[in-house]
């Protein structure tokens, strides 16, 4: 009945006929305004049969003189004033008389206007003057029906993105529908004192598009519900400034000409004191400009998640590592390189040279080139320079050298050519090698890769100088897999926790899998094979 | 005959070299079109303009007036001093929502004897601060027809007239980074740096953001020495009417309270008010701008006789029930400015709590001070206090109401203010009502005698939506005239939303009232004012008005501080003296008593309400010296 009742409704569309400010009406001293309806900017609106639609009527002197001014405003057929305090309204004419003393003075009422239940498409004109000391001034400003049917079959909602990125797509890093609150009540963080940007926000694109013949101003509002209660949630934009008020909420405005796609971006603040993380529910309504009752919703669950733990502690595992790591290797420096020969150390650092042409110069070149490519799938890419070419090169040089200590000084060479060559020297980098080398020489020996036993011995009882079985292949390949996994889990956690980044879980999940366990897993062998030839071709 | 080659190339850079030349020479824009109306002709260019651009223009004609508009509202007016001051008609410009306005105008006296030149760069850096990428010079305006008028940029021996502006800059101290600067989306001022200046003129000294407290030399901004609070940030400064001392209050864990020797920047005492309020470590944390609200902030600081007063403020967060909330914490002091020894508090023992509390005022004469407490949350609506400035003895105290309609409790957070004569004390409440009281009356009484009370800024119903804005400010003038400076356009706390649908009429206003709450001249800016300063001798009296972002518009062109003279006769467009744009927020702006200098600090806004970035202006104090007509 509501729905029928509905579509017999007609509204009214009101395009007022200029752009700029199609409204104003100045003579040498005064001007005159008639916004309707009001608004910041606005100059349409969509009204139903039977209902209201409020109007700003204004006059502001430019003269610093008290001047008696009467105003009328004659209103088409089919609109109907409704009296406010001081204003004479006689149905569809509008009468009032006030007295302006100086500059930027200004008198102004909100007007009322009735639509008749019966008023018919088309184009109307309101007619409104001004007197004061003899002389009048008339202006008119011109608008046009529409049903609202009409209106409601003309915008679509395109997309509602959550989260977007900051040009307004969604952004394909992060989980949809989640929100991380970056300014993150963690007390951990809190007690860390970390300094705070208060440009952290989260972003929703909504992309809109307009296919009537009428121009349309719409309001977009977002809330998030608490999905226990039913009861929206403010926090996440509710500021409170000096004054006590709580400053520009989840809302928002759009103006679509006929024919125009539009993308408006709603930024959720997130900087109160009160956020807490968990399940929500969030709702898009989109209505008509100044009219009751929204046309378009979208209703989603949402996903609140604080900055984790997870992130804290791996960087705080990562630096008791290093640190370990840098003072065993202080304290153990004879047993780890007492047995190194100056050859070898060469052998080390051609190694760590050939690294870093084939794994640090590549992937700082193509990073940037596959993030801008293939987005977060740029690590398949980088990972082979990274992860295969690598792995490739440190476990054929631990074949050629199986000792303790290779891995610390390939990794410390490595590092060194970074920091001199690429200036890649930063906390992170300097927490992130010592423990890297930790981390593989701990895989080294778990893998046994360096114990004596480790080639099978042959009829004979001598050690075999070739072959190594394809079981322990897979059991080092596995090791060194696992260790890779978790460190490539480790670098995403510190580098989000020192960069203040986010990814999400399916990222992780994929980054730590592919780049991590997989190619590592892949690429083992194939440096095993290869330190074999390489040493069967340095005996020969 | 076969030319050589050598020989052609060089005759043909010879004809590039002397043809470049002669178009330079020759190179000129004339306006594309030239209308008359009632004697003043206007003269349309729409040319994008730089600092070598050069007016030059000539006419048989006395020049009474020439104005400049630009693109960014900015007009700068060249003006004869006989040919009057009255602005009305000839510099309306639209802001982006679309209001006339009638500012801002630059002015600038001049004496041009027919034929002139005018440089256009300069002159609109020095007297109209920096010049945007896209500005146009929309249009010149006179009272003359010129026979020749153009714009170049090649023409350098012409004369040029001589002008004297109302205002010109005379120099700059920069200010170190912000690392978070203020954002066009937060309706809160949000970087609180102050600057005074000594009573004789000769020093200033800022607060700065950095935590450091800098005293200037006032005649060419050399630093004269710094002090650096080892933590937290600065948030007020006064320097001693005798010069010797700076004091300055700062938001910190222990929320300090430094008095410093004016001449070697020492520390001669300091008061830690956390000893009364607590601090950090009885609250939980508040992350984001907030983070600071924990701690002790000691603001207000007033100089009256050989006593320093203060206030100092905090929240305490607290959970209860899973939820947090906030407790509110107050206390002022007036302290013996020597040798910081404490005269009196209120309250007495402890600390207000659970109240949010006012900025604290005390007469000129030193005898009063005020202060209003109030809480929305426990619906207390404000309680005005009036205490012996001498003893903190309450001398009569009143209880505000509310407009219920639109307000649980109203607030009031400029405090009570006092008259010169301290006959009048006037209260701003958000409701949008004035109450004046009979200060006279009410000490007689022993409770507050209401004189008046003027509705200025009350909320107007935009259908479902009460919409409002708030007196900011307000000071009375030498003559018991009350100034009263209304911010932004919100929606009443009752709102179903916070976007408000249309702005508050009576918002980014300067109004100037009478006791009987008569309109006596008002001026409607397009920002938020930051704060203000109003001075006066035996012959002037002016008003600076320092303007920060305004979060609903967004305009960055009226960002600055206007001088208005309040001595003038007529409107607020015959009493603005003068105008100084900076594309920054202008976040305080202070005038030397012999109303000869103004200092102003400029601050770094974000334009962008994204994670991008789009920072406008420079962290600086800037001086100017005033000229007289």
């Amino acid at each position: 009945m509501i729905k029928r009742t509905s579509i017999i409704f007609l509204v009214l569309f009101l395009c007022l006929s200029t752009k700029a400010f199609p409204d104003a009406g100045i003579s040498d001293d005064y001007l005159i305004r008639f916004e309707l309806p009001f608004g910041i900017g606005s100059n349409q609106t969509v009204l139903g049969k039977g209902s209201y639609v409020n109007a700003l009527f204004s006059v502001e002197s430019f003269v610093h003189k008290k001047e008696d001014i009467k105003v009328d405003i004659i209103l088409p057929e089919g609109l109907k004033a409704i009296a406010p305090q001081e204003v004479i309204a006689d149905s569809g004419e509008i009468q009032a008389e006030f007295t302006l003393r100086t500059e930027n003075d200004i008198w102004y009422r909100l007007v009322q206007l009735y639509v008749q239940p019966d008023t018919l498409e088309g184009k109307y004109d309101i007619s409104y003057q001004l007197t004061f000391g003899g002389k009048v001034y008339k202006k008119t400003v011109s608008c046009w029906i529409a049903s609202q049917d009409y209106i409601k079959e003309s915008i679509h909602l395109l997309r509602f993105s959550v989260p977007a990125d900051k040009e307004g797509n969604p952004d394909l890093k992060r989980q949809e529908n989640t929100f991380v609150i970056k300014e993150a009540n963690s007390r951990l963080l809190n007690s860390f004192n970390i300094k705070k940007s208060a440009h952290d926000a989260e972003l929703i694109a909504v992309e809109l598009e307009n296919t009537g013949k009428f121009p349309v101003t719409l309001s977009l509002d977002y809330v998030i519900y608490d999905k226990n209660t039913g009861r929206p949630i403010e926090w996440l934009a509710n500021l409170r400034d000096e004054q006590g008020f709580d400053v520009p909420g989840i809302y928002t405005q759009i103006f679509l000409k006929p024919n125009q796609k539009d993308v408006t971006m709603l930024r959720i603040a997130s900087q109160d004191i009160s956020m807490m993380q968990g399940d929500y529910k969030q709702k898009l309504s989109i209505g008509v400009f100044a009219a009751e009752g929204a046309f378009i919703t979208e209703e989603r669950p949402l996903r609140v998640e604080e900055l984790n733990t997870t992130i804290a502690l791996s960087a705080i595992l990562s630096v008791v590592i290093s640190l370990l790591g840098i003072v065993g290797m202080l304290v153990f420096r004879s047993a780890l390189f007492g047995g190194l020969t100056s050859r070898e150390y060469i052998l080390i650092g051609l190694y760590a040279a050939i690294a870093f042409s084939l794994v640090s110069i590549p992937t700082t070149i193509i990073y940037n080139i596959f993030h801008a490519l293939l987005g977060p799938f740029s690590f398949l890419v980088t990972g082979i320079f990274s992860e295969m070419i690598f792995y490739l090169l440190l476990i054929s040089l631990i074949v050629l050298l199986p000792r303790r200590g290779v891995i610390l000084c390939f990794i410390f060479a490595k590092f060194l050519l970074g920091a001199v060559i690429l200036g890649k020297i930063t906390a992170l980098s300097i927490i992130w090698y010592p423990m890297r080398a930790v981390m593989l020489e701990a895989a080294l020996f778990i893998s046994g890769l360096y114990e004596k036993d480790f080639l099978p011995l042959d009829v004979s009882g001598h050690r075999k100088k070739t072959r190594i079985p394809k079981s322990k292949m897979l059991w080092v390949a596995f090791v060194f897999g696992i260790t890779d996994a978790f460190l490539a889990f480790i670098s995403l956690n510190i580098t989000m926790f020192f960069y203040r980044l986010f990814y999400a879980g399916w990222y992780i999940w994929a980054y730590v899998l592919i780049s991590g366990f997989l190619y590592t897993f892949i690429v083992v062998p194939m440096g095993i094979h290869l330190g074999q030839r390489l040493k069967k071709v340095a005996v020969d | 005959m076969r030319v050589p080659k050598r020989r052609i190339i060089f005759i043909l850079l010879l004809f590039i070299v002397v043809a470049g030349f002669t178009f330079l020479h020759f190179y000129r824009v004339s306006p594309f079109k030239v209308t008359e109306s009632d004697g003043i002709y206007v003269y349309s260019f729409n040319k994008k303009f730089s600092l070598s651009d050069i007016l030059i223009f000539k006419t048989e004609a006395k020049i009474g007036f020439l104005e400049l508009h630009f693109s960014n509202n900015r007009v700068m007016r060249y003006v004869r001093s006989e040919y009057g001051n009255n602005l009305s008609s000839l510099s309306e410009w639209k802001d982006v929502a679309g209001r006339t306005r009638v500012s801002p105008v630059v002015r600038i006296q001049s004496f041009f004897t027919g034929d002139g030149t005018i440089n256009l760069g300069k002159d609109y850096c020095r007297y109209s601060g920096t010049i945007n990428r896209d500005t146009v010079l929309e249009k010149v305006v006179s009272n003359v027809f010129f026979d020749e008028i153009f714009l170049t940029n090649f023409v350098i021996n012409k004369q040029a007239g001589q002008t004297v502006s109302f205002l010109e800059k005379i120099g700059e101290f920069p200010l170190r980074k912000i690392d978070t600067p203020a954002t066009i989306e937060n309706s809160h001022v949000q970087i609180w740096e102050n600057v005074c200046t000594s009573k004789d003129g000769k020093y200033f000294a800022v607060s700065s953001y950095d935590s450091y407290v800098y005293f200037l030399d006032s005649k060419d901004g050399r630093m004269l020495w710094h002090y650096h609070v080892p933590d937290g940030k600065l948030t007020s400064i006064v320097i001693s009417d005798n010069g010797k001392y700076v004091f300055a209050g700062e938001q910190s864990a222990d929320g300090n309270f430094y008095c410093l020797n004016a001449d070697t920047g020492k520390l001669v005492w300091k008061y830690s008010t956390s000893s009364d309020l607590g601090s950090i470590s009885d609250s939980l944390p508040v992350s984001g701008i907030w983070t600071g609200m924990v701690k002790p902030n000691v603001r207000d600081v007033i100089i009256r006789g050989d006593t320093v007063y203060i206030r100092s403020r905090r929240t305490r967060i607290i959970e209860v029930d899973g939820e947090r909330q906030k407790i509110k914490i107050g206390r002022i002091y007036a302290f013996d400015y020597k040798t910081g020894s404490l005269k009196w508090a209120y309250p007495k023992d402890g600390k207000m709590e659970g109240y949010r509390s006012s900025t604290l005022h005390v007469s000129a004469n030193g005898k009063y001070a005020s202060w209003v407490i109030f809480d929305w949350d426990k619906e207390v609506n404000p309680r005005v206090f009036v205490f012996d400035a001498g003893t903190g003895n309450i001398l009569w105290q009143y209880q505000c109401d509310t407009v219920a309609k639109y307000f649980k409790t109203s607030t009031a957070y400029s405090g009570a203010i006092f008259s010169p004569d301290a006959k009048f004390v006037s209260v701003a409440l958000n409701d949008g009502r004035l109450v004046i009281f009979d200060n006279n009356k009410s000490l007689k009484k022993g409770r507050g005698v209401v004189h008046n009370i003027i509705s200025l800024t009350t909320p107007i119903e935009a259908g479902t939506v009460p919409v409002m804005t708030y007196m900011t400010r307000s000071v009375f003038t030498r003559n018991n005239q009350l100034v009263v400076l209304t911010g932004h356009t919100y929606t009443t706390p009752f709102a179903s939303t916070k976007q408000p649908p249309l702005y508050h009429p009576n918002s980014t206003s300067i109004f100037c009232l009478d006791m009987d709450g008569e309109l006596l001249w008002r001026f409607t800016a397009g920002s938020n004012p930051s704060s203000f300063d109003l001075k006066y001798d035996q012959d002037n009296e002016y008003l600076l008005v320092s303007f920060a972002h305004n979060v609903r518009s967004q305009d960055i062109n009226e960002h600055g501080f206007y001088v208005f003279d309040l001595t003038k006769k007529g409107g607020s467009f015959s009493k603005i003296k003068a105008f100084y744009h900076t594309d920054g927020i202008c976040v305080d702006a202070q005038l030397t008593h012999d109303l000869n200098k103004v200092f102003a600090i400029e601050a770094v806004i974000d334009m962008d309400d994204t994670p991008r970035v789009d920072y406008r202006g420079k962290h600086r104090v800037s001086f100017f010296e005033i000229k007289n007509d």
